[in-house]
Order: C-alpha cells, then structure tokens, then sequence
C-alpha cells in the first residue's frame, strides 16, 4: 500500500479502505456455492463475500466460514450432524444441507459506505457478528472491503501515537 | 362468590394459554398463585393439589434424554435405518415414520426432533427434494407413537398418574390401539403423500455416510443406551414391586448424571423448568375449580345427558377430546377433564373405557393443526429454521384426514376391547 494514514474513529471509511490490503471478493446471488466457494482461495483474508445481483448491487453477505461449513456438510455431513443437540442446530443443518446456491446461505446486505466512519464499522461489525463488510456506493455497487482484524490492527499499531509517527505502516 | 371466582380464574387462565399473549407458564403460575391469593385454596391445598409424580417423571426423563441425545445415538440410529431402506422415497418416508414414532413412545418430542430432523433434511437435500412431506408425516407418526406409553405423551403421564396405571398396564392398553392407528396412517399416507414421492427419484446414494461419524462420546452412548433400556425395564417392573414410575426416572437420572462425570449444574440447566412449572401451575388452577364444585357439577350435567352410558359417554369423551386437542393445549385439557372422569366414576361409570378414551383422543386429536401439539409446532420450527415453509392450512389437510382415520379406529378398538 502507498501513503500513510492516521486512524481516527471518526475518519472516514472512504478514506480508509482503498489503503487496506484485503479485497472485497463478489459472488453472484443465484452462483452455485461450489463456485463460490473458490473464489476466496485467490483472497484467503477474505472472510466475508459479498452477494450481489445481475446489476452488480450488493444483496446479501456470505461469510465464509458459513461456506466452508455447507462445503463440509456435503463431504462429510456426519461432522456437522454430530453436533445437533438442539432445535437451532438442527434448524442450522438444514439450511446447510439445502443449500444450493448463494441466495441460500446469504444473510441480509448489511455494508458500509464511504461515508460511514470507522467507528461506524466497527460496531456494525460487533453487532451483526461479522469480521468484515463490503462498502458500496449510492448505487449500491461494491466498491471495497475492510476487514475487521485487519482494520483494528492497523488501528492498534499507530495508537503509542506521542512516539510513533502519525504513519500507518503501508 | 368463590364459585365464581375460581371460574373467571380458570377462564382467564385457559384464554390466556390458548391466544399466548403471555407464555404459558406465567399463565399457568399466575392463575394458580391467584387461586391461592382469593383464597379459594390456602397454600397446603395448592402445593397438596401438585402431582409430584408427574412432575418427577417428566424431570427425570428430560436428564436422561439430554445427555442421551449429546451422544449421537439417535442421529446412528437414523442414519442406519435409512440406509437400510435404501434409496426408494416411500421406504424413507416409512422408515422415518417409524423410528419416529418408536422414539416419540419413550423420548420427548424435542429429542426426537433432533434425532430425526437432521437426517430428514440431509435425506431430503441429497435427492434436492422438499423435506415438507417427510417433515409433516413425521409429526403425524410422532403423535400416533405416543399414545403408545405411560411416557409417550404428557397427557398419559397425567392420565397414569391420576387413574393409578403403572407403565406395563398404560402400554398393554394402549400401544395395541397405536399400532393399529399406525398401520391406518401408513395406508392414509401412501395416498397423501405417494402421489408426490412418485415424482422423486429413486436411487438415493446415502451409503457413504458413516454412522459412526455423528457418536460424539462413545463411553457416554454406551452408558445411556444402558440407563435408558433399564429405565424402560424399571417402568415395567415398577408397578408389580409398588414403586411409581417417577421414582424410576429419578434412579435412572441420577445414575446417568453420576456416570456422565459432567457439571450437573450444566446438564440440570438443560431441563424444561418452564415446562414443569407450567403443569405446577395447571395443577393448582385445576385444584381451585374443583375445590368449589364446578367440576363436579360439570359431571352431574355430563351424567345426566349420556344417563350415565358407559358405551356413549367414552366414545363422547374420545370424540370430543380428540376435536378439542387440535385446537386447545391438550395438556391443560387433560388436566381438566381428568377429575371429571374421576366423579363419573364416583357415579358408577365404569373408568377403564373413559380413561382410555380421554388418553387416546387427547393425544390422537393433536394431530389435526399445527399447534395441536409439541411435536408439530417443533417439527414446523425446524422446517421454518431450514427454509421450508409448512403452511397452517397446508398442514390442516393431512392432519384433518389423519385424525378422523386415528379416531376412527381408537372408537372402534375401545368398542371391541372394554364395552362389547
């Protein structure tokens, strides 16, 4: 990454996410999760896909551990049925084992704009349980990715800030 | 005044209950606590009107099960019997119908979900079928197997109790007439769901899952599968050698909850308190209505209109029961009618065919909608929790026909075996 940057809480996420080193990964909603499923080998940071339609506009999220969960219920659903003991489990089993494409697995197109600030993303993180959002733009059309590991480092490294440099490492 | 009082209480308690405004162990509880607060009883009455052996059993079972169905047991069994059906859509479906309920007769209706419900969904995924079909008739075969025993169904547990049956007794009476209703639902089901799973294809590839994959705990499957087979021996027993069967449960969950070397604080959090509190509450409500003779008038009025007709007062009993279960919790209801049935026998009624009829229409009528029973409103959780949508007036249809067949042959079984 080129230029340095110091993180505030309040700075924006359009400030920010170009500088991060992790990309967002796109899948189609109607894509067969096989095929989904490859596309974060070439992003292995990546943690959450976003989902979107014909148009390109984010419809969903898909995070990838749900993927690599609904990939092992077809190699070895003894696995995940082993862990059934209740009526949720089991309830999350089924939605595994039945899904077929994206639109299957997905969950609501939570997302973050260039606008939102970084303390935005971090709570829309902590709220919806995930370790990454897509960002997009007005048309909804995803134009980056922060990763919340990745952004809280960043954010943790520059913090001794009256002996360090106001740099981000890039 | 009392009268009427612990009349507008029951009311109150029962409306409550059925639109769930408020969950039904506030409802339950609060109804009973108000018993106690307009003094229709005093405290000794209310906490002497709660049947501590039903409450014991439903406790000591709920332990046994929950460490049972930690195991991966249940999902074993499932996936072998599956598998020994092949890969034709009918077989599965009467496979799964039957270990349903084979499992619905000694487990509650939420560990058998869970021993079922996964393999009816990966079955149903793996031939990218809906699972719907298999789902709803695994809610009807879990009903009709649960007439089968003492423990089966909270309603028998109740019955048992109340009419002094130990468990060889409930399950000489009743399985008989389950496994008839059963065989009749088979036939009703090749015509309900057959014209479907003919569209499905056959050749179903689930052999190269392995079974032993879901044991989770192979010392704790052992240890259970024991404890659960002597448990079902005890309830046999038991009531030759004068012991109830919630001292049985009881034996068999502490021994269980000793074997299993885990937390008990753990495991004991696990138990359907709100369950257990629901029926301390309905046994206090029920208690204040009969303490001032509603119950016993509602009988008069009842004798009087079948003249105190054995033949017609059962299969009154079974028919009304088995249409008011579809609708009403079925176990608020038993525990109304239960004393009922008792102050005809104070009458002379004989109480073997009423007590059958009650048991086999409460239980066979939860069939009809999807809130007749536990079993359904969990088994539609599940399917709604997957992404399958079973529909009230979808479900109402198959469960229409089923309970008019099941009621149908209970009449005609308790005809044959205690009016003739």
């Amino acid at each position: 990454m080129t230029g340095h940057l110091r993180i505030s809480k309040r700075t924006r996420v359009g400030e920010v996410h170009g500088r991060l080193d992790i990309e967002p990964v796109v899948v189609g909603v109607d894509e067969d999760l096989i095929s989904a499923a490859r596309r974060p080998m070439a992003q292995p940071g990546t943690r959450l896909l976003a989902v979107v339609d014909a148009e390109g506009r984010l419809v969903g999220v898909l995070p990838v551990l749900r993927l690599v969960e609904e990939i092992v219920a077809r190699v070895s659903p003894e696995e995940l049925m082993a862990e059934v003991t209740d009526l949720e489990s089991a309830g999350r089993f089924g939605r595994e084992v039945g899904a077929h494409v994206c639109r299957d697995l997905m969950g609501p197109p939570v997302h973050l704009t260039r606008d939102s600030t970084v303390a935005d993303a971090f709570r829309a993180m902590h709220e919806h349980q995930y370790s990454g959002l897509p960002v997009v733009d007005d048309q909804m059309q995803v134009v980056g990715y922060v990763d919340l590991l990745e952004l809280a480092l960043r954010y943790l490294d520059q913090l001794p800030a009256s002996s360090a440099p106001e740099a981000l490492p890039s | 005044m009392d009268v009427w009082l612990a009349a507008l209480i029951f009311v109150a308690t029962y409306v409550v209950i059925a639109t769930e405004r408020v969950h039904k162990t506030v409802a339950a509880l609060g109804g009973g606590v108000l018993m106690i607060v307009f003094q229709i009883l005093d405290q000794d009455e209310a906490f002497a009107a709660i049947d501590f052996n039903v409450i014991f059993l439903l406790l000591g079972m709920m332990v046994i099960a929950n460490i049972m169905r930690k195991t991966g047991v249940f999902q074993w069994v499932a996936i072998r019997a599956v598998q020994l059906a092949g890969g034709q859509p009918w077989r599965i479906l009467v496979v799964l119908c039957l270990i349903t309920a084979i499992a619905s007769a000694f487990l509650d209706n939420v560990t058998t979900v869970v021993l079922i419900g996964p393999i009816t969904l990966y079955v149903a995924a793996a031939m990218r079928v809906s699972p719907v079909p298999y789902l709803i008739a695994e809610i009807l075969a879990s009903n009709i197997g649960g007439t089968a025993t003492l423990i089966g169904d909270p309603p028998n547990i109740l019955i048992g109790s109340a009419a002094g049956y130990d468990f060889g007794t409930f399950t000489l009476n009743m399985a008989p007439a389950s496994i008839l209703v059963f065989a009749g639902f088979l036939i009703l089901a090749r015509f309900m769901f057959g014209p479907e799973l003919a569209r499905q294809r056959d050749g179903l590839v689930i052999a190269d899952l392995d079974p032993s994959g879901v044991i989770t705990d192979f010392r704790m499957m052992r240890i259970s599968a024991v404890v659960m087979l002597a448990t079902i021996i005890g309830f046999v027993i038991a009531g030759p050698l004068g012991y109830e069967p919630a001292t049985v449960a009881l034996l068999g969950a502490s021994a269980i909850l000793l074997l299993a070397r885990g937390d008990p604080a753990e495991i004991l959090a696990e138990v359907e308190w709100t369950t257990l509190l629901f029926f301390v509450g309905l046994f206090i409500v029920v208690e204040g209505v009969i303490r001032v003779g509603i119950i016993e008038a509602f009988a008069n009025e009842l004798f009087s209109a079948t003249r105190g007709d054995v033949t017609l007062t059962s299969l009154a009993l079974l028919w009304v029961s088995g249409l008011a279960s579809g609708i009403v919790d079925n176990i608020p209801y038993t525990a109304t009618l239960i004393p009922v049935v008792q102050q005809l026998g104070a009458r002379g009624v004989e109480l073997d065919p009423l007590w059958w009829s009650l048991a086999l229409g409460a239980d066979l009528g939860g069939n009809s909608t999807i809130i007749g029973a536990s079993a359904n409103v969990i088994i539609v959780s599940l399917a709604a929790r997957s992404g399958h949508e079973i529909r009230f007036g979808a479900f109402l249809r198959y469960g229409i026909a089923t309970v008019v067949l099941s009621l149908a042959i209970a009449s005609l079984y308790v005809w044959v075996r205690y009016l003739l």
